[in-house]
């Protein structure tokens, strides 16, 4: 048999125990009878001893990942188009239940929201003014100075006549002259409301547009990004 | 339950931390050893050792299973740490541990050096810096290829994939790594020939 010190591949399946076991059991024998061989395998034997002394520093370590990987995503999640569909699809079913229908009238200010599906369903009630029949009652309470100066024109008008009648029908129609003047400032003040609701809401929807323009625009980059990767592999895959 | 690396990769893919955390501490202390006796220095062996397990996570994804989990990770390893060499344009520095007391080295060395004397502890750390200061001296090729084997217990064919060489040439760099390392212990005299003599002399065909 030939040393196995010349058999590089030999030797080294010896001292590591790899490769076929039945040559390891020839190479045994071998080395029994051997005295050059078995001093070439202890001189490598005890270099790999030495090597064992090598230690590195006992440190603690203790490594540890905290945040998700850039990579990873939820199986749960949307994509990004869905989300602004989902999102969308919110704003408009809010501005279609926030199409407020308010409205003045026997006293009371009635605000009621109107669906596209079913006009005037009533959604909330906020009661502002007093009824008519509680003026008279209640007149230093009321904080309106039309109030005040019907009042007084009344006290007025009842020490200058005698005839009842006609003071009814004065009153009644003082009455309904204020009021008139109250549903025109009312009105006045809900006009402005919706100018501003509607102001806001073509500011929400120009913004909303921008969001998508700028949508698009990435969605376009990383197609063009994408074809141009595809392009390139297809190119390289040709010459090869 | 012990779950095995594939399978707590495959957890890991699904996002979950946990279990590559639980990779992270079942292979810092290999992914350590191997940074710190190719680099030499406790400091920037920590920075490759988390480097490595942060670019791990981050390529999971493009990790198919084709090579162990380990041998993956050693690569990296390897890749970060040849990296700073070139990078830091320095040579390894091979050292003693740092700041290890010959306590420590008697307790990781576990029951059999329990009686271990002064003396002994003093000649096994001086033996410790002559190894280290002698697998410096090794082309890096044959470094690289005998910490795998010495220390990480890889297979010659997983060091051939490692190390993108034929079989036989990671046989060789290992082979060839020893002889040298002899050589340089035997020159720094911490080397003693095998009782039976002939230390050196190489056997001639059919003697």
């Amino acid at each position: 048999m030939m040393h196995i010190a010349d058999d590089q591949d030999a030797l080294l399946d010896y001292l590591y125990e790899e490769g076929d076991p039945s040559e390891r059991l020839r190479i045994a024998r071998h080395l029994q009878d051997c005295a050059a061989c078995s001093v070439a395998v202890l001189e490598l034997q005890s270099v790999r001893g030495m090597l064992a002394d090598w230690t590195p520093p006992p440190v603690k370590l203790g490594f540890r990942i905290v945040q998700d990987a850039p990579w990873w995503k939820p199986a749960g999640r949307f994509p990004l188009w869905a989300q602004a569909a989902a999102a969308v699809f919110l704003f408009a079913a809010g501005m279609a239940v926030s199409q407020v229908d308010v409205r003045y009238g026997e006293g009371a200010l009635t605000v009621r929201t109107r669906s596209a599906a079913e006009p005037l369903s009533s959604a909330s009630m906020v009661p502002v003014t007093t009824r008519q029949d509680n003026i008279a009652l209640a007149p230093e309470t009321s904080s309106n100075p039309d109030f005040g100066a019907l009042e007084q024109q009344l006290r007025n008008d009842l020490n200058g006549r005698s005839d009842a009648d006609d003071i009814l029908r004065r009153v009644r129609a003082m009455i309904d002259q204020s009021e008139a003047k109250q549903q025109r400032q009312l009105a006045m003040r809900l006009a402005d409301v919706v100018r501003d609701f509607d102001t806001q809401r073509r500011a929400d929807l120009m913004q909303v547009q921008q969001n998508f323009g700028q949508l698009e625009g990435q969605t376009g980059q990383e197609l063009a990004h994408n074809r141009e990767l595809f392009n390139y592999l297809v190119r390289t895959s040709g010459t090869k | 339950m012990t779950w095995t690396d594939e399978e707590l990769v495959d957890r890991s893919k699904t996002g979950d931390k946990e279990s590559f955390n639980q990779l992270v501490r079942r292979w810092e202390r290999p992914i350590f050893a191997l940074a710190y006796r190719t680099l030499g220095r406790e400091e920037d062996t920590r920075d490759v050792t988390q480097e490595t397990f942060l670019r791990a996570f981050r390529a999971l994804p493009g990790f198919k299973g084709d090579a162990k989990f380990s041998s993956w990770l050693y690569r990296i390893a390897l890749n970060l740490c040849r990296d700073w060499i070139r990078k830091e344009r320095r040579t390894p520095v091979s050292q003693v541990p740092e700041g290890v007391e010959l306590e420590q080295l008697v307790e990781q060395h576990g029951p059999k050096h329990d009686v271990a004397t002064a003396e002994d502890l003093a000649e096994r750390a001086e033996l410790s810096r002559g190894v280290a200061k002698a697998m410096e001296r090794l082309p890096a090729e044959q470094r690289t290829a005998i910490l795998l084997k010495e220390y990480h217990g890889l297979t010659f064919q997983e060091i051939a994939d490692m190390m993108n060489c034929p079989l036989s040439t990671a046989k060789t760099r290992v082979y060839q790594g020893l002889t040298l390392l002899r050589k340089h212990l035997a020159e720094q005299g911490q080397f003693e020939p095998p009782v039976g003599g002939g230390a050196g002399k190489r056997p001639s065909r059919e003697s």
